[in-house]
């Protein structure tokens, strides 16, 4: 991953965060517009439009810094460094975004904005351990140091995630386990895909940026150290 | 039972996040790029 991997990711990127644009607006329309409201919940279930979605940007991110740290671990080239930072990144922005909006729709559908109930719980533990790896690269000041110990903390975090996703059939919980396709309206069906192809772009349009960051960071550090000066 | 305003809130909040996020990542990558730009002027 050099600098044609960097520019063909920039590249791609780019086009994701057109691609994501309209697909975001009729995304919306869909969801708050055409689809008809819950039978039971109502309207409020509109929010599983947003909710959903950030949980597929979330696992797409953390899925990308996950084999881009194994992929590190073992050919120690800094490209995959980078992806997996900016998959670390962009993932936290999402856990947020989904634990917050999971928070909205648990008041009026639960009663509570919070509950230390399993799948909520796995989620928080989940996002404090990529929060965890931002703030131990912060302080790492060797390069390699920094992107080994990042690439561990990664793999670590990522274990959390098929224990989020099983969570709800593991323990006995508030939140409502995986639905089928085929057991809601199929204009919810299609304003969620609509979203979560939308939610997914805007992540890789997210990483991308955050690659090339990465990649300027590493080479401005690299120039600060002068080359000849290694790390031992 | 409408709850309109929770739904509002939902989408506000992701997209006020996001949208933040956006803005301060090209802020940062501007100023990475003018940094190892000037670098690579005086190295």
């Amino acid at each position: 991953m050099g600098t044609s991997g960097g520019l063909s990711i920039y590249r791609l990127g780019k086009l994701a965060g057109f691609v994501a644009l309209p697909c975001l607006a009729v995304g919306l329309y869909l969801g708050l517009v055409w689809a008809p409201p819950d039978a039971m919940m109502g309207n409020v279930q509109r929010i599983m439009y947003v909710h959903f979605p950030s949980w597929i940007a979330t696992a797409l991110a953390y899925l990308t810094a996950f084999v881009c740290s194994i992929l590190y671990l073992a050919r120690r080239r800094d490209g995959y460094d980078y992806l997996a930072q900016a998959g670390v990144e962009v993932g936290v922005l999402f856990n947020t975004t989904g634990l917050i909006t999971g928070s909205i729709w648990g008041r009026p559908t639960w009663g509570v904005w919070w509950t230390w109930d399993p799948r909520l719980t796995t989620t928080a533990i989940m996002l404090i351990i990529f929060v965890g790896y931002l703030l131990v690269r912060a302080f790492l000041e060797d390069l390699e140091a920094r992107a080994r110990v990042g690439a561990l903390v990664a793999i670590m975090g990522f274990v959390t995630l098929p224990v989020v996703y099983f969570s709800v059939r593991w323990w006995r919980t508030l939140h409502q386990p995986q639905s089928s396709p085929s057991t809601v309206d199929p204009r919810m069906v299609v304003a969620l895909r609509t979203m979560m192809i939308a939610f997914a772009l805007i992540a890789a349009y997210l990483m991308s940026r955050r690659y090339e960051l990465a990649r300027l960071q590493a080479a401005s550090e690299r120039l600060e150290v002068g080359p000849g000066v290694t790390d031992g | 039972m409408d709850n309109g305003g929770f739904v509002a809130a939902a989408y506000v909040v992701t997209g006020v996040l996001v949208s933040l996020y956006t803005w301060r990542l090209a802020g940062r990558l501007r100023q990475a790029r003018d940094v190892a730009s000037g670098k690579q002027r005086g190295a």
